[in-house]
């Protein structure tokens, strides 16, 4: 008999549990399944920062793919923290059953109502402030389109996942954006000089400038004891970690030590460890901050900075602000008449602004030397004219004076009697080696110097000299004119120099109302931004300099991080030349989103905004087709939306639509383990009296005889006292306790509360 | 108990107690040794890093010890837990010193790595392959060797310049290794067919010691294909194994510089010049040149993708700023040389009399060029020995190429007191292609298809038309590299042009880095750390090892409990056994059965403390026996007493 009393706990204490784990368990392992299915490990819903494992570990667990996660924990700690408390306080374990599964309905129900007021409200918000265009689905249908039912599982979630992928790989960006912060951000910040120190005053005024005695003083004192001059600031970080030289404190800087390792003598192989400071100027120092693009690294100009790669957010409100802006020019009736008056008006306000001598813009603009000049920070970091002049006069040099080169082509002239000089049209072209005595007798006239040089002589006039150095542009434009001017090249330019005929030509009606330029860019190619800034009354050598520097500006160019870019001045010139200052301010943010998205972006490998230069092409990201990007604004601002709210949306939306599903099966399963449990209890209590079949029943009677019999030995064996600690009559199953010593042994409850009775009554009746 | 039962117990239990002792050898201590078999033969390839390579042995050491610890204090006498707690105890202290330490391994060690080379290795670089790895780190330290040895910093006797220089000295061992290989090669091409010409070259080579193969093909592919005497040889007539001549020369160096090249590989970093090289030079390249690219477009450099053509010509172009700001030594009026030093405050000490970032190069050329034409710009400096200094005073950077004013100089001669070359000191400025430290490789072109083979022909020619004392190629090549040295702001480039064994004209930029003895940053900055870097090693060695004995540990801590319980119920078998033969204790033992067997244990304490020390725990718990049923529901592996009494 006692066996098949054990047999029945042991039943009903596994079906206890069976059915606990059909339950809350259950559900919570489906939400986890789901949720690592659906979004684990994406970007759109894990946490942002850091790159170690640790923190990755961290971004999936506060990202808002697990909030289904929690919510089904939520849930489960809400039904269990119910039980412990009811356990403890509530004795009838029917009426526990009933509550538990009650708080469960709950716990379930509620949130599943609170989502479908509160969601369907928010997306009705969304849908109404968002622009034109943008669609987004009602929330039953986003419901029930998360996750394919019908063929393929495939559902808005991976669709979602999908597309934000498409597009960072197309223009080669991450979710999140990445930057070298702090000093190194702005390629062009490199350590200040002693004369470049300065504070400024309250009305913007520069002072504390050193002098230059003090400077050589200085340069001595924190040298390097051979008396060489070193130009950046070398002075330690006072207490408070400033600048302060002779009591000044110069506020806008920054110290940043290195700690080489050096070594110790002039042989062996030891070290020393030593700290050198730098100091660099805070204003040129990038910022992670809220500018027009969101949250990214700026600088004080409010352009990106140099070690800035985009984030999904920043990159879309680049193309936003870049086809919004387009749309409002053509709305608000803009031509490139009235940009190029404004953007002309722009530099001019712009180099006054930065004009007043004294003030703090005068002085970064003193140091950043506009295109054409030398010397000054642009020049370190771009392609100037005079930067060009140099390597060419270098490479020139070089080449002329090689030996043999020289030799060579002594060989040839000399050794084997073969003239280097040709019959071109009336005149002559020469290839000639000039030597120290040919400068020094001025034998080809001013400004020729040692090496090689080609040179044209016309029938009359004078001759053109074109030597690898810095005036080869301007020779070689000499030369072409000479050419079209003498008929060898058969060309009716107007009157203009070549350089500019071509020019003309770009713009020129040729065939049904197509220029040179659009016939050119039926074949990708687009030669306007060669020509930027050329015009009709330039020299062919001044429009191949033209042509070369945009050439080069498209690889090699530079961006102060202090300067306020002429865009901004554009409402300004906008205002006083009597434009629509909304429309200026459009072209604003147009030349905004080209720098950011097409230079910036080319630079870092994710061009956002193709074609900006011959250079980089019709390309987006790192090389792909443009074609593979975002070509519309109503594709910008869609993607923008659902950024916005699917990543929270989703796994809530994941977690509703399983809460739902498990709701029956949850109450079910909690009221089932409840029942067994009450079951089991009442077996192991020897409370349960519900009728046995009459075949068990005579079994179980002689089960009881023998046990029975049993007894008295088993009592003699075992100590007594454990029948006085039963708070129960001894009846057919309290043998149970005593001949389970040896097997399985169970210990003994005591009583609940209202149980006494029970025991006397039906289990299966209503409870007190 | 009769002497026989006892014989027979004790047999039984000594034969247990070995089995146990033996599980438990087999269990923590295979970790050891099988992190040591690697770290062994680790430890052959880098001897000089000491006790680095053995840092995975000591950590399994350490892990082994404190199993044993907790293996005492568990199982000490005086434990009062029950053979299944003390089991429970070993099993988690084996799971937490192998599955947990394996698991912080995986966690904590990737951000180690990471921080200690930069980014540039990972820990998914060694998981799976931290014995090629380990041969990687220790080619490293070979590969900055061989480079030192080659470019005459080591010595300026091994030189490559020194050494093919007396290649058609008579009697010098050039000259005898150059024709000894040049007959057996020649007797290689001498066979008609090609597969055959390849096979017995193969041979050839895989016949040269390991070391001289490694130095080789080093010098071949770095300096002899690169040397204008040899770069544009065609394979010789009839040879499909490439120019004989040249790889005969390539052989020779090799050969002749076996000798060093072995101590110095086994000496490697405990070598003091080879040491003093690095230190020096190392130290001029990061501060004169990768702090100079420290800004984001070295992070771009480093990313995939971001490359980009302006990024490169920033990196070439740009303004930059280093820390010796092209400072350079002086003299002082009784002619002492001053080199460049600061001072600075550093933990509130004064430091002084640091020798800055001078970097220091064999010069052969340009040495004897500056002794020989710009003598009077020369000062010999009286506080160093065999020093000059190159007074600016009356020189020009770069009159001879690549020195400049302030340099300082220390000449070398040979035996026959000849000037063959000299250390130059000077600050150097890096390019972005030195960082790098590898080839670029621009094209590779089929002369045969060109101008009907002429090319074929032609160029070979140049290398052999000499304007003066250089060929064109090398002028041409000269006066390119000088447009980009002048270009990239003193940071010299050279274009690579040869013809290659195949017969193919390969043209190719190469950094200086193989010619300045320095490798590529990364791996300058691994070899700065690689005594750490070996550790790393080690213990990713050892992680492997920790899941897998852990898991045989766990089964060999499991089965020696067995072997306790056991042991334990054959000694209280035995015990009951003897009771029921002793007639003295009859009475005594039948009443002591009726009432359990808690007194006959009590008895015979003493003899099981011996060699059972939980016994006494058993005990209690015995007579307790719901609540020691309880405590796990398998009892039959742990001899619970009611267990006993069943059977």
């Amino acid at each position: 008999m006692e066996r098949s009393v054990n047999g029945k706990i042991k039943f009903y204490r596994n079906l206890k549990v069976l059915f606990y784990c059909l339950g809350l368990p259950l559900f919570v392992f489906a939400v986890i399944i789901t949720m690592t299915w659906l979004f684990a490990g994406e970007d759109p819903y894990m946490g942002s920062g850091g790159s170690t494992t640790v923190i990755w570990l961290q971004n999936q667990v506060t990202g808002s793919g697990p909030y289904g996660i929690w919510i089904a924990f939520g849930v489960w700690l809400l039904v269990a923290v119910v039980q412990v408390i009811l356990r403890k306080t509530m004795h009838n374990r029917r009426a526990r059953t009933v509550i538990v599964a009650v708080i469960a309905l709950l716990a379930m129900g509620v949130p599943i109502v609170v989502m479908d007021i509160v969601l369907p409200a928010n997306l009705a918000d969304i849908q109404a402030t968002a622009p034109e265009g943008v669609t987004v689905k009602s929330y039953g249908l986003q419901l029930s389109d998360l996750v394919g039912k019908t063929g393929s599982p495939i559902g808005d979630a991976h669709s979602f996942l999908s597309q934000v992928s498409s597009v960072t790989r197309a223009y080669n960006i991450g979710y999140y954006d990445g930057t070298k912060s702090g000093l190194a951000d702005n390629t062009s910040n490199i350590p200040v000089t002693y004369e470049s120190l300065y504070n400024v005053d309250e009305d913007g005024k520069v002072i504390n400038k050193l002098s230059e005695e003090r400077i050589l003083e200085l340069k001595k004192q924190y040298g390097d004891g051979t008396g060489t001059d070193h130009d950046f600031v070398r002075v330690p970080p006072n207490a408070d970690g400033k600048l302060e030289i002779d009591g000044v404190v110069y506020e806008n800087y920054t110290s940043a030590s290195y700690s080489p390792s050096l070594p110790s003598g002039t042989t062996g192989s030891a070290t020393t460890g030593y700290k050198i400071f730098r100091w660099y100027k805070t204003s040129r120092d990038s910022e992670y901050k809220e500018g027009v693009y969101g949250m990214a690294s700026y600088n004080a100009n409010g352009l990106l900075s140099d070690g800035y790669v985009f984030g999904i957010d920043t990159a879309l409100e680049v193309l936003r602000q870049y086809y919004y802006s387009q749309m409002k020019i053509s709305e608000l009736g803009g031509s490139d008449a009235i940009y190029n008056a404004i953007y002309a008006e722009a530099l001019r306000l712009q180099e006054k602004d930065y004009s007043e001598v004294g003030t703090e813009k005068y002085e970064i603009w003193h140091n950043y030397v506009k295109v054409g000049g030398s010397g000054g920070t642009e020049e370190g970091f771009s392609m100037t004219v005079g930067k060009l002049t140099q390597l060419l006069n270098s490479v020139g040099s070089h080449i002329g004076n090689n030996v043999v080169i020289s030799s060579l082509l002594g060989l040839i002239t000399d050794t084997f009697g073969v003239s280097l000089s040709f019959p071109v049209g009336d005149g002559t072209l020469s290839i000639l080696v000039v030597t120290a005595a040919d400068v020094a007798n001025n034998t080809y006239g001013e400004g020729v110097t040692e090496g090689l040089l080609i040179r044209y002589q016309p029938a009359t006039g004078d001759a053109s000299n074109i030597q690898l150095n810095g005036n080869i542009l301007y020779a070689l434009g000499d030369l072409l004119d000479g050419l079209v001017k003498s008929g060898v090249i058969p060309v009716g330019t107007g009157g203009l120099s070549i350089g500019a005929w071509l020019y003309d030509l770009l713009s020129k009606d040729l065939i049904l109302g197509l220029n040179l330029n659009s016939i050119l860019g039926l074949f990708g190619l687009d030669l306007s931004s060669l020509f930027v800034g050329v015009d009709k009354t330039m020299s062919t050598g001044e429009v191949l300099e033209k042509i070369v520097m945009n050439l080069l500006g498209g690889l090699y160019w530079y961006c102060d991080p202090e300067i306020i870019p002429v865009y901004d001045y554009y409402e300004e010139a906008a205002e006083s030349l009597g434009y629509d200052t909304e429309l200026a301010s459009y072209y604003c943010m147009l030349d905004k989103a080209v720098y950011n998205g097409g230079w910036h972006g080319y630079m870092i490998g994710s061009t956002l905004i193709p074609g900006v230069s011959l250079i980089a092409g019709d390309n987006i990201g790192s090389g792909m087709p443009s074609s593979m990007g975002l070509g519309s604004y109503a594709a910008v601002v869609q993607l923008q939306t659902d950024l916005s709210y699917k990543p929270v949306y989703y796994p809530l939306y994941m977690v509703r639509n399983l809460l739902l599903a498990f709701l029956p099966v949850v109450v079910f399963a909690l009221i089932a383990s409840g029942i067994a449990a009450e079951k089991e209890w009442l077996l192991e209590t020897g409370q349960d009296d519900t009728p046995a079949k009459k075949k068990k029943a005579k079994k179980a009677d002689k089960a009881a005889a023998k046990a029975e019999a049993a007894l008295p030995a088993v009592e003699e064996e075992f100590s007594k006292p454990e029948e006085t600690d039963t708070p129960v009559e001894r009846t057919e199953a309290f043998v149970e306790p005593a001949a389970d010593i040896v097997g399985e042994p169970t210990v003994q409850p005591e009583a609940e509360e209202g149980t006494e009775t029970l025991a006397e009554e039906n289990n299966g009746k209503e409870v007190e | 108990m009769t002497n026989d039962i006892r014989k027979s117990v004790n047999r039984k239990v000594a034969g247990l107690t070995l089995l146990e002792v033996f599980l438990y050898l087999v269990g923590m201590p295979m970790l050891v040794v099988l992190t040591a078999v690697f770290s062994v033969q680790f430890y052959q390839m880098v001897p000089y890093y000491t006790f680095w390579p053995f840092v995975g042995v000591i950590l399994a050491g350490v892990l082994c010890l404190v199993f044993f610890i907790v293996l005492l204090c568990v199982t000490r006498k005086k434990s009062r837990k029950t053979i299944r707690r003390q089991t429970i105890a070993l099993i988690v202290t084996v799971v937490c010193l192998t599955f947990l330490v394996g698991a912080l391994v995986d966690v904590v060690l990737p951000d180690i790595l990471s921080s200690l080379t930069s980014g540039t290795l990972k820990v998914e670089d060694l998981e799976n392959n931290y014995e090629e790895q380990a041969e990687t780190n220790a080619f490293l330290v070979r590969r900055f060797v061989m480079y030192n040895i080659a470019n005459g910093n080591y010595s300026a006797d091994y030189a490559y310049e020194t050494l093919v220089s007396q290649t058609d000295t008579f009697g010098s061992d050039m000259f005898t290794y150059n024709s000894s290989y040049l007959n057996q090669l020649e007797q290689i091409i001498s066979n008609s067919d090609s597969a055959v010409q390849q096979e017995k070259y193969d041979a050839l080579i895989a016949g040269l010691p390991e070391l001289q193969q490694e130095y080789f093909e080093f010098v071949y592919t770095s300096w002899v294909m690169r040397d204008p005497a040899y770069m544009l040889n065609s394979p010789t007539a009839g040879s499909s194994i490439g120019n004989i001549e040249r790889l005969a020369v390539g052989l020779a160096v090799s050969k002749a510089t076996l000798n060093t090249y072995t101590k110095l590989a086994q000496e490697g970093m405990s070598n003091e010049r080879i040491s003093y090289l690095f230190n020096k030079n190392y130290a001029s390249m990061h501060n004169d040149g990768y702090v100079t690219y420290d800004d984001s477009l070295i992070l771009y450099a480093q990313s995939s993708g971001r490359m980009t053509v302006p990024v490169v010509l920033r990196l070439i172009l740009d303004q930059s700023s280093d820390f010796s700001e092209d400072s350079r030594a002086v003299l002082d009026e009784n002619n002492n040389l001053i080199y460049p030093t600061y001072e600075a405050t550093v933990d509130g000490q004064k430091v002084e009399a640091i020798t800055s970032m001078y970097y220091e190069l064999y010069m052969a050329d340009a040495v004897k060029e500056l002794f020989n034409d710009y003598s009077h710009a020369l000062v010999k400096v009286n506080n160093y020995e065999n020093t000059y200094y190159v007074n600016p005073a009356f020189y020009e950077d770069n009159e001879v190429s690549r020195v400049l004013a302030g340099a300082v100089v220390v000449p070398c001669y040979n035996d026959s007191d000849e000037l063959i070359g000299g250390y130059v000191s000077q600050p150097m400025k890096w390019g972005i292609l030195d960082m790098d430290g590898k080839t670029m490789a621009v094209t590779s072109l089929d002369m045969s298809g060109l101008l009907n083979g002429a090319l074929n022909t032609l160029v070979p020619l140049l290398a052999e038309i000499k304007v003066g004392d250089v060929s064109i190629v090398e002028g041409l090549l000269d006066g390119l590299g000088n447009v980009l040295y002048d270009a990239t702001g003193g940071r010299p480039l050279s274009l690579g042009l040869c013809i290659n064994d195949s017969g193919l004209l390969e043209i190719n930029i190469f950094p200086m880095s193989v010619t300045y003895g320095v490798l590529g940053y990364q791996d300058m900055t691994w070899l700065q750390s690689n005594n750490l870097l070996c550790a790393v090693i080690s213990v990713m060695s050892l992680r492997n090892w920790l899941y897998i004995v852990g898991a045989i540990a766990l089964v060999t801590v499991f089965a020696a409990s067995c072997c306790r319980e056991f042991k334990l119920r054959i000694k209280k078998d035995a015990e009951e056994a003897a009771a029921a033969l002793e007639p003295a204790t009859e009475t005594a033992g039948a009443a002591a059965d009726a009432a359990g067997a808690a007194p006959v244990y009590d008895e015979e304490t003493p003899v099981y403390d011996e060699e059972t020390p939980a016994y006494d725990e058993e005990a209690p718990a015995y007579d307790d026996e719901a609540p020691a049923a309880d405590e796990v529901g398998g009892g039959e592996y742990f001899g619970e007493a009611p267990s006993g009494d069943d059977e």
